[in-house]
């Protein structure tokens, strides 16, 4: 029954490692290494199917955005835990930046590489601002927001070589 | 010239054993001779069919009581060439598949 379920998963021009794969397992030794070896056939099915259907390249876009949605929500959560909006409005800032980096993520990889490099940048740029002396004095919560535009900022920067290496990867495969 | 990404470890191990071995071998005993599982073994040997460097046959047994039919697999001479390759770039990375004594 398994390999029934790996010929259907497999594409056309592969239904030749299905023929093999079932041939060969009438030689394994029955008990668990006969079973072992059923479920790592269907594995690699699965991996061929979602290579050909999907796309490495697009089940990646598909895990960083449901990352960052889970992120984006995790902000929102902890702003419902606080009432003072020196604290609640970075934190709906970042579920914002969050978000739209998540819908750029999966709309089009190429604008979340440039947007996640260009707010990276910006945020690294505001982390050094709030890190003068004299900008101490006029802003509140200054430490709570410079820790989070660090924190932000190093997931942009991190986002981007996601974003770089993702693509490589829908590259090569496709050479 | 086509140009292909660095083989894997695993994908070593079995054209070093293949090479090795020196005629072709089923599906199961380079499993056995690798440790590799098979949804890591066939992948690998439909990549490396595909470049040409391996080439797969039916062995159809001998005998009445022979079993069905089934794959046997050999290296082409590109693979035995491009196994020394990555051999001699790779010396001392690799280990050894059981069996295998150079």
């Amino acid at each position: 029954m398994i390999f029934d379920w790996i010929e259907r998963l497999l594409p056309d021009d592969k239904q030749d490692w299905a023929r093999d794969m079932r041939a060969e397992f009438d030689y394994i030794p029955k008990g668990l290494s006969r079973t072992l070896f059923q479920f790592g056939c269907l594995r690699a099915a699965i991996e061929e199917f979602i290579k050909h259907n999907i796309g490495l390249q697009r089940v990646g876009q598909g895990l960083i955005a449901l990352g960052l949605m889970t992120l984006s929500f995790g902000c929102l959560a902890m702003a419902a835990g606080w009432d003072d909006q020196n604290i609640t409005r970075p934190l709906y800032g970042l579920c914002g930046l969050y978000s739209l980096t998540a819908i750029l993520t999966w709309v089009d990889l190429e604008k979340m590489k440039q947007f996640s490099l260009s707010v990276g940048i910006v945020l690294t740029l505001v982390w050094g601002l709030f890190n003068l002396p004299y900008l101490a004095l006029s802003l509140p919560e200054q430490d709570y927001v410079r820790a989070l535009s660090i924190e932000a900022a190093v997931l942009m920067f991190a986002l981007y070589i996601s974003g770089v290496y993702i693509s490589w990867i829908g590259e090569t495969r496709h050479a | 010239m086509t140009r292909y990404r660095t083989p894997s470890a695993s994908t070593l191990k079995v054209l070093t054993f293949l090479s090795a071995a020196g005629k072709g071998q089923h599906g199961y005993a380079i499993m056995q001779a690798t440790d590799l599982a098979s949804g890591t073994l066939y992948p690998i040997l439909m990549r490396l069919s595909e470049r040409g460097w391996l080439e797969k046959n039916w062995d159809l047994g001998e005998g009445a009581d022979s079993g069905p039919p089934r794959r046997i697999y050999t290296l082409t001479a590109e693979g035995h060439r491009q196994t020394q390759v990555l051999m001699e770039t790779s010396s001392g990375q690799v280990k050894q598949p059981r069996g295998v004594t150079t």
